[in-house]
């Protein structure tokens, strides 16, 4: 009985084992090099592709056209696997979309269905090696991939979140742009008067729209002092144009860059390299979310050409970390930074006990709180509120003044600037 | 000299090592110094109008369609400078006329070269590039640096040169006509610099030379004449071989992928621009990594070029090939051209028809031997597979009687028009023609005595064969040619010259000719067969 147990055990691991031996549509290469972004939603991806014979009989060869094909259609697997899982920046980023993917990668990197996203492919190859005598052949493979349509597949599929359900509940990051400015440098002034610089912001603000982000223009007449004044924690940075630009705008996520340009003599002609360096900050903390340095390739082109070729070599990657620092705050909530300033005219006592009250108020309203600064008249708290209750900053408001009402009757609420990412609130006696 | 000639035999060879991963053919920027340096004593014998000669069909044959030129302009003073400065010199080596190249040449050439470079870049570009933001949305040309810095490297300087010249004329007085028969050897070849261009500066250094040697023949009444037929079919030959080594150095063979392959027919991205011609030999192979990780190429076979794409009006235009011994063939492949003259030579044995009607007489040739020389004819008409051909045999002929036998020899000569149709690696063709034959018997007297009959006749061929081809430039097969001609009229003459009444007897050429032959088609010749054959026949009086 054992016995016969045994071997239908057996018999089943083996044909078990004949189904997962089944060709996959996973790519075997799995293997690509990025080699520019040529616009918001294109990628040029230089992939490998690699097929393999295996002869049932030691007499049978392969069908020469059948190994190039299937290694062709490896590489286009190669590519759409290095946008959605390969490279520092990859589509997903997330356990649960990529445990969702795995779902669905059988059917999504079908021949059929991988088609369709490529825009693309060279005529000819960058590389052709047959290997394993003759039974293998690798390839690699210039392709123009459209992650637009990547991305709207794996939406439709449910494995990333659409962007516009984003912004239903959260709202598509805000971004600014500004050059990078030297301490006491105005990054405006420093915009208005370098062509250089304004064409770097004018091709990123262009990859940002397209790719429908909101795109903050910086406004110098939008209270930066009022802030300042406002806050003692923002004396301190008050010297970080960009930030309190951002901050002043209500900008989620703000960007800054700088553009260098090199060139050189080849023969009489002047060939021009621009290296451009694109940080992402956000804008709450002004933590650094991404850097990267882009690079054009050394030309005898326009300067706007090789700044545009490094700010997309540079950009694409930045993003991809702004996305995924979104997708991972929109788990905690809306954020806001909210500061709050006593006058001086109350005891230390009453501003003290003000100040707890209001930071009981702040975390009984937040789905989680972070203290930036708590001094004896000022506090400046980072909280994240669930966006179904507070869906603007004058939400908050109204909360915190009911608080006020009832802890600090004397006292007056005054707005000292409100905008989608930052409530500076005054007190003062009545 | 002669170290010189040692270093580059010595470049030659690491030149001709073929890397494992080829590339495709890059166009080339060729500067020629109208100049020839005359190697050594005996090559300083040539006379003006030869020099000139030598050095107009050189330049013609080597400027190819696959480079670009870079003309030094007449009147800049610097070519009769270097002119003089090699010339002066007893011997002078490579690395020696190199030194000379940078100080007389090489600004010069760099100043040529950057007038086009922009334009030379922009058809460096490739498909991945033309497609990049730069070139669809910057509407730029997609030229990078490297594109330039590729354009300046591409210069190459050719120098022809003369080591070795022979003429030879004998003179033979014959019913009281002299006929002079000259020969004339040329040997040299050419000499190969590169120009290497890093960070704005330029240097040129020695890269290989090639060499050949030819004869050339001719029979003439006027002296001077045969001289110089056959000082112009020695250089037109010497140029020929030059021209299809130039096309062998590594760096100038046209070399692609394959795009498309369509059974035996495969099709890739070059044509007219690079001056491809129909029936050219291509060798097929690809990369193979082995266990151990390293490359090797390997040759699959080879195809000639069907139809040319026009590549000078549409860009993308493709070309054709049919494949001759057809490999695993796949689309990416490598495609690397292996010139060759553009003849192919046959190797022929068998026996061909001799007979006679007479009574009691039986005249017939047992073995035969013979040759011919077939000129592709795509260059002129663009259409694959059309041939001249000139050939001959040479078997022997033995003539019986009632009471005994006579041995001699009898010959053929034939020229037709040969179209062959290639089926992979099988070829057949059909041929027809005008044909010359005559047969020789001696009649051995006495001891001191023979008397020789000769009779010649005019006629005509038609043929056909079946070929294998056995290696790129090998072919074996066999011919079934029918020849139809006859002469009743037998000259006789004795051994000390005496002529005598001629003599009648039937004699018939016409008949099958069955034949094994070989076929070779070669990278050079010692001689142009076809102007051997015109210079030694035609003794009338031709004007240059």
């Amino acid at each position: 009985m054992l016995k016969s147990f045994n071997l239908l055990l057996m018999g089943l691991l083996f044909l078990s084992s004949l189904l997962m031996a089944q060709d996959s549509n996973l790519p075997n290469a799995q293997e690509a090099r990025f080699v520019e972004s040529s616009g918001p939603s294109e990628v040029v991806i230089v992939a490998t592709g690699l097929a393999t014979f295996t002869p049932k009989h030691f007499w049978n060869k392969p069908d020469q056209n059948e190994l190039t094909e299937g290694a062709k259609l490896d590489a286009r697997r190669s590519a759409v696997h290095f946008i959605l899982l390969g490279g520092s920046d990859p589509m997903l980023t997330t356990a649960e979309e990529i445990s969702k993917f795995k779902g669905v990668q059988e059917s999504f990197f079908s021949a059929k269905n991988i088609q369709k996203f490529i825009a693309w492919e060279s005529d000819r190859f960058e590389e052709r090696v047959k290997l394993n005598e003759g039974n293998s052949l690798r390839i690699k493979r210039v392709m123009r991939l459209n992650t637009r349509l990547i991305r709207e597949s794996l939406v439709d599929l449910g494995v990333l979140v659409a962007k516009a359900d984003l912004a239903t509940s959260l709202g598509l990051p805000n971004i600014m742009v500004l050059p990078d400015a030297p301490k006491g440098k105005n990054p405006l002034d420093l915009m208005r008067n370098d062509a250089t610089l304004k064409k770097g912001a004018e091709v990123i603000e262009s990859y940002l729209t397209a790719r429908r982000y909101d795109v903050l223009a910086p406004d110098q007449a939008s209270g930066v002092n009022d802030l300042v004044s406002a806050s003692q924690s923002l004396k301190d940075v008050s010297e970080d144009a960009s930030y309190m630009l951002a901050l002043s705008v209500g900008a989620d996520v703000y960007i800054t860059y700088n553009i260098t340009t090199e060139s050189r003599k080849v023969g009489s002609t002047t060939v021009k390299k621009a290296a451009v360096g694109v940080r992402a900050y956000e804008t709450t903390t002004a933590r650094l979310l991404g850097t990267e340095t882009g690079y054009s390739v050394e030309r005898p082109s326009m300067d706007a050409v090789v700044i545009e070729e490094g700010i997309n070599d540079a950009i694409e990657k930045v993003l991809a970390r702004i996305n995924a620092y979104w997708k991972e705050d929109l788990n905690r909530g809306v954020q806001y930074k909210v500061i709050i300033s006593i006058a001086t005219d109350y005891d230390l006592d009453d501003a003290e006990n003000t100040l707890f009250s209001l930071t009981d108020a702040l975390a009984k309203m937040s789905k989680s709180t972070k203290e930036v600064l708590l001094t004896d008249y000022t506090l400046d708290y980072l909280i994240w509120v669930d966006p179904a209750i507070y869906q603007k900053s004058s939400d908050i408001y109204r909360d915190i003044k009911k608080t006020m009402d009832r802890i600090l009757p004397d006292g007056k609420l005054q707005r000292v600037t409100m905008n989608r990412k930052l409530v500076v609130l005054k007190i003062t006696r009545e | 000299m002669r170290k010189g000639f040692q270093i580059a035999c010595l470049l030659l060879f690491t030149w001709g090592i073929i890397s494992a991963q080829q590339t495709d053919y890059t166009r080339k920027s060729i500067t020629f110094l109208d100049a020839i340096i005359l190697a050594n004593p005996e090559a300083r014998d040539m006379s003006l109008r030869q020099i000139d000669y030598t050095r107009g069909v050189t330049k013609q044959a080597v400027q190819l369609a696959r480079f670009d030129y870079n003309p030094i302009p007449a009147g800049s003073g610097l070519l009769s400078k270097f002119t003089r400065k090699v010339n002066n010199r007893s011997t002078m080596s490579m690395d020696a006329i190199a030194e000379t190249l940078n100080m007389t040449f090489v600004a010069e050439i760099i100043a040529i070269i950057d007038e086009n470079a922009e334009k030379r870049a922009s058809e460096l570009v490739d498909e991945a590039a033309r497609m990049s933001f730069v070139a669809t949305k910057a509407k730029d040309l997609g030229i990078s640096a490297e594109n330039l810095e590729k354009v300046f490297n591409s210069g190459y300087i050719y120098l022809p040169f003369i080591n070795g010249f022979s003429e030879n004329l004998e003179a033979k007085k014959e019913d009281k006509v002299v006929e002079y028969t000259s020969t004339v050897t040329i040997s040299g070849g050419i000499l190969w610099f590169k120009i290497d261009y890093i960070d704005g500066r330029a240097h040129v250094r020695p890269l290989l030379q090639k060499e050949t040697s030819s004869t050339g023949f001719s029979n003439r009444h006027n002296a001077k004449e045969a001289e110089w037929l056959a000082f112009k079919a020695a250089a037109d030959n010497y140029a020929n071989n030059l021209e299809v080594a130039t096309k062998d150095i590594e760096d100038f063979k046209l070399k692609t992928q394959v795009l498309e392959v369509n059974g035996a027919k495969i099709g890739f991205n070059m044509g007219r621009k690079e001056g491809l011609h129909i029936d050219d030999r291509f060798i097929l192979g690809e990369t193979i990594q082995n266990a151990d990780g390293e490359l090797t190429f390997k040759k699959d076979g080879f195809a000639r070029v069907s139809s040319i794409g026009d590549n000078l009006v549409n860009p993308g235009a493709m070309s054709y090939a049919y494949g001759v011994l057809v490999g695993e063939w796949a689309p990416g492949m490598s495609l690397i051209e292996y010139p060759t003259l553009s003849l192919d030579l046959y190797f022929m044995v068998g026996q061909i028809p001799l007979s006679t009607d007479e009574t009691y007489y039986t005249l017939e040739s047992a073995i035969a031997i013979g040759g011919e020389i077939t000129y592709n004819l795509s260059r002129i008409i663009e259409k694959s597979h059309w041939y001249l051909t000139a050939g001959g045999t040479l078997g022997s002929a033995e003539l019986t009687d009632s009471y005994d036998s006579y041995l001699g020899g009898t010959a053929s000569v034939n020229f037709a028009v040969m179209r062959r149709v290639q089926m992979r690696r099988f070829d057949a063709y059909a041929k027809a023609g005008v044909a010359y034959f005559a047969t020789t018997i001696n009649e051995e007297w006495s001891d001191d005595l023979t008397y020789i009959y000769d009779n010649e006749a005019l006629g005509a061929v038609l043929g056909g064969g079946l070929n294998m081809t056995l290696s790129i430039d090998l072919a074996l097969g066999f011919r079934y040619s029918y020849y139809m001609g006859g002469s009743d009229v037998w000259t006789v003459t004795d051994d000390n010259d005496n002529s005598y009444d001629d003599r009648q007897m039937n004699t018939s050429y016409t008949g099958g000719s069955i034949m094994l032959q070989v076929i070779y088609t070669p990278k050079a010749l010692g001689f142009n067969p076809m102007a051997l054959l015109g210079n030694l026949t035609d003794l009338t009086p031709t004007q240059d």
